[in-house]
């Protein structure tokens, strides 16, 4: 084709896209117009009429090139999801008062809230920003994330510091938790690598499970099962998503169970808080100790809560990993149920998106968050009520932590960046 | 004989879904198979077809999905959901009721003149 007709083409989709305000939309719809503008004009040529003729033919057909675009403009338009977004807001929001609650109460210091107050800035600066960011691109650093997130847990294993068996890096002043940031990293790369994945071929197969394995017994090193449990739970979901079938995962469960197994063999102590759960009683001065003083403080919470009466002896960290047994303590059943019920709307917004959504890459990503935000909420609520392993996981966006709270806020921008394009499919090289 | 357009809009989504009903189909096939099944009665201006398509995608009535060797043509298919194949119906009964009542009126006031 010559290259004027194909200019006198540009023009038109260039009209045309010229009124359609979403802009991560236009190189699709240019590809669609664009196919059909030559398919037009193929007609026209072969009816005998001339190049110049065909490709005007061609162009009169389609109509008006800015009514066709403020059309397709009013369909395109970007929804945000509010639910996701209030929500998210609401979560973080609440953190925060609890933290000044504490501070009143003098639980913490006044610092905590300045901090808390930062972290949470900084959190809606990500959130807001990812939501303009169209996520498609970040599949080409899928396996950049991935080496990067490897690697990253490799240096804390071998130069971090060791604090009762879990390893922690330190930059500068702060002290991060690698292996508990790192199943949303390895989701975020995992949803770019395994799309399109072909499960059929052996070889694709090996590596497939092997990619999945490996991070696994990284955050296994680093001595933190909880991260290592929902990890897994996350490869589960990709597994089942990316269309691996019943056999494949089965095969992953086992690999991962050795892998587990052997983790607990060099590692005791975690098999050791594991049979504390399941007989807490037998012991009660021991590690079921902390079971216990939490399902005492929860059963003498009452329907509107103790007021702000706290005993922080027995729930150290209350404005972490114990937030919700606080929260159940000083203002109730009632407002605990509030709260979990919000966190199930949540959850579930978080999964529909993932059944609409068009873009397979996009599908992965979500399914992906949506399994580390319920397994962590369900883990850590259970955990509060005394009927889960007490382990460092904290409740998303409400749990003091500054990295927990950045990577959170990163998921949900991204979740909002992938609804905003949830009618828009893959990128186009 | 040329058509309204008012009327021929009120009724694309039926013809376009009632189409993709039989088998997938990219936009450029879609009009000319209009053109060729009415026999030449439905002619459109070709690009308000994709405000249609995408409006029914984003409703969930239809999927798109991409086909074609890269570098050669690559063209955008819409296929129906089973969402689409339930309105698809309401539509055609819509259609039948509405055909139905027309013809009577228009029969009726034959007869009476």
């Amino acid at each position: 084709m010559v290259i004027t007709e194909n200019d006198k083409f540009q023009e038109f989709v260039n009209e045309v896209c010229s009124q359609i305000n979403l802009r991560d939309a236009h190189q699709e719809i240019k590809l669609e117009l664009m196919s059909h503008l030559r398919e037009g004009c193929d007609g026209y040529l072969s009816q005998g009429f001339s190049e110049d003729e065909a490709v005007s033919k061609a162009i009169a057909q389609m109509g008006d090139a800015a009514l066709v675009g403020n059309q397709l403009n009013k369909v395109h338009k970007p929804k945000p999801e509010w639910s996701i977004l209030a929500l998210s807001l609401l979560f973080v929001s609440t953190g925060l008062l609890v933290l000044y609650f504490m501070g009143n109460q003098g639980l913490l210091t006044a610092s905590f809230f300045i901090k808390g107050l930062i972290y949470t800035t900084l959190g809606v600066f990500i959130i807001a920003g990812l939501y303009f960011f169209d996520y498609r691109k970040l599949e080409a650093y899928s396996k950049h994330i991935y080496v990067g997130t490897i690697l990253l847990l490799a240096i804390t294993y071998f130069t971090g510091l060791l604090i009762s068996g879990k390893h922690w890096l330190q930059i500068g002043g702060v002290t991060l938790d690698v292996a508990a940031i790192s199943p949303l990293l390895f989701a975020i790369s995992l949803a770019g690598i395994l799309n399109k994945w072909d499960w059929s071929k052996s070889r694709m197969l090996l590596s497939g499970l092997l990619l999945c394995v490996m991070p696994l017994v990284f955050i296994l090193l680093n001595g933190s099962l909880a991260a290592g449990v929902i990890y897994f739970i996350t490869c589960m979901v990709f597994l089942i998503v990316s269309g691996a079938g019943y056999r494949i995962v089965l095969l992953l469960m086992g690999l991962t169970g050795g892998t587990t197994a052997l983790s607990i063999i060099s590692k005791p102590y975690i098999l050791h808080r594991l049979t504390t759960l399941i007989n807490t009683h037998a012991n009660p001065l021991g590690s079921g100790h902390q079971n216990i003083m939490l399902r005492n403080l929860i059963s003498s919470s009452g329907y509107y809560g103790q007021g702000f009466t706290f005993d922080p002896r027995g729930i150290p960290a209350a404005h972490t990993d114990f937030i919700f047994a606080y929260i159940t303590y000083t203002f109730g059943w009632i407002a605990a149920i509030i709260l979990a019920v919000l966190i199930m709307v949540f959850l579930i917004r978080m999964t529909r998106i993932a059944v609409i959504v068009k873009n397979n890459y996009a599908r992965l990503l979500v399914s992906g968050f949506a399994a580390i935000f319920t397994v962590k909420f369900l883990w850590n609520i259970a955990m509060n009520l005394g009927f889960a392993p007490i382990s460092r996981v904290g409740l998303p966006l409400i749990s003091y932590g500054s990295s927990q709270l950045i990577i959170n806020a990163l998921a949900v921008g991204i979740i909002l960046s992938i609804y905003k394009r949830k009618n828009l499919s893959k990128i186009f090289n | 004989m040329k058509i309204s357009k008012e009327m021929l809009k009120g009724n694309t989504v039926t013809l376009l879904l009632s189409l993709l009903n039989r088998e997938p189909m990219y936009g450029y096939q879609m009009t000319k198979e209009i053109e060729k099944k009415s026999s030449g009665v439905f002619t459109f201006k070709e690009g308000t077809l994709y405000p249609i398509l995408h409006s029914l995608e984003a409703d969930g009535m239809i999927e798109s999905y991409w086909w074609g060797n890269k570098g050669s043509r690559q063209r955008k298919y819409y296929r129906i959901t089973s969402a689409g194949k339930s309105l698809l119906k309401e539509k055609e009964q819509e259609w039948i009721t509405f055909r139905s009542a027309v013809d009577r009126v228009i029969t009726g006031e034959v007869y009476a003149w």
